[in-house]
């Protein structure tokens, strides 16, 4: 059976070093998710999930991150080695169908994503994030 | 608080016919009716954000961020979504499947780079079909 692999290095209370492998028969079938709940400290970076390896993240389908904390934090979405850096208000979704296409600055050579890390604003002790993948 | 979204719609359709128009909608509540537009086959349905006013769309504020929801509302084709920044050249780009969204948020562009970078406005969301005229739907969302 075909499968995709989603790992987390995140370091943050209840998460370190687990890796999670999802069954899919096929691609974007919408049936299996992963989900997971990271503390997010001052200006330290953590991991919400990366995609093994190509071409496996096409069957990621939608991803969805909550910030269920009382202070913002920062999503950067790493699509073929290009950064988009995006900013998540407290108490606020961001969403996105992974359709295929994605870059912070070329739309003629767009890439998927291969992985998205989730940050603390500067000075905050901790907020909260909720990360889903569906596959 | 009331925030201003201007959209803009320019485009030829397939008989010829030169379209225009622009349409100012104002949001007073929280969350707006969702707005759809037609678009022409490989022209844009341009969504300009004014944050003239002054509590606008875009203006950061912690916790008080409005957004915006965009729908492909197209049954068959792929929309291209290209979010601009208030800085001129920063941009992303995005394709939503038929019935897929995305959420937005009005600072969501970053001028720098590391794991705590520069924020900028966003100030224009374009919509673009390729091979088909299609249908997207925007739904502003004003937390201020």
């Amino acid at each position: 059976m075909p499968q995709v692999t989603i790992s987390n290095t995140c370091a943050s209370t209840g998460t370190s070093g687990a890796a999670f492998g999802l069954a899919t028969t096929k691609a974007k079938k919408f049936k299996d998710y992963y989900t997971r709940e990271l503390i997010l400290g001052s200006d330290t970076s953590r991991e919400a999930f990366k995609i093994s390896e190509n071409p496996v993240y096409a069957k990621i389908a939608y991803i969805h991150i909550e910030n269920s904390g009382a202070e913002d934090a920062h999503i950067t979405v790493d699509s073929g080695g290009n950064l988009s850096h995006h900013r998540l208000p407290a108490g606020q979704v961001w969403e996105h169908w992974n359709t295929g296409f994605w870059n912070n600055g070329s739309g003629a050579n767009p890439d998927t994503i291969d992985g998205i890390n989730v940050v603390g604003k500067t000075g905050i002790t901790e907020t909260t994030v909720k990360v889903t993948v569906f596959i | 608080m009331a925030v201003n979204i201007t959209s803009n719609y320019n485009g030829t359709t397939d008989d010829g016919t030169v379209v225009s128009d622009s349409v100012i909608t104002t949001i007073t509540g929280d969350v707006n009716q969702p707005m759809r537009y037609q678009c022409t086959v490989g022209t844009s349905a341009e969504m300009v954000l004014d944050y003239s006013t002054t509590k606008g769309f875009a203006q950061a504020e912690q916790g008080v961020t409005s957004y915006v929801r965009i729908v492909n509302r197209d049954d068959s084709n792929n929309c291209k979504i290209i979010v601009r920044g208030s800085g001129g050249t920063k941009t992303y780009t995005l394709i939503l499947a038929p019935n897929e969204w995305h959420t937005i948020h009005g600072f969501d562009m970053s001028t720098g780079s590391g794991a705590v970078p520069t924020w900028e406005n966003i100030t224009q969301i374009d919509a673009q079909f390729d091979n088909a005229p299609g249908t997207i739907e925007i739904t502003a969302i004003n937390l201020a």
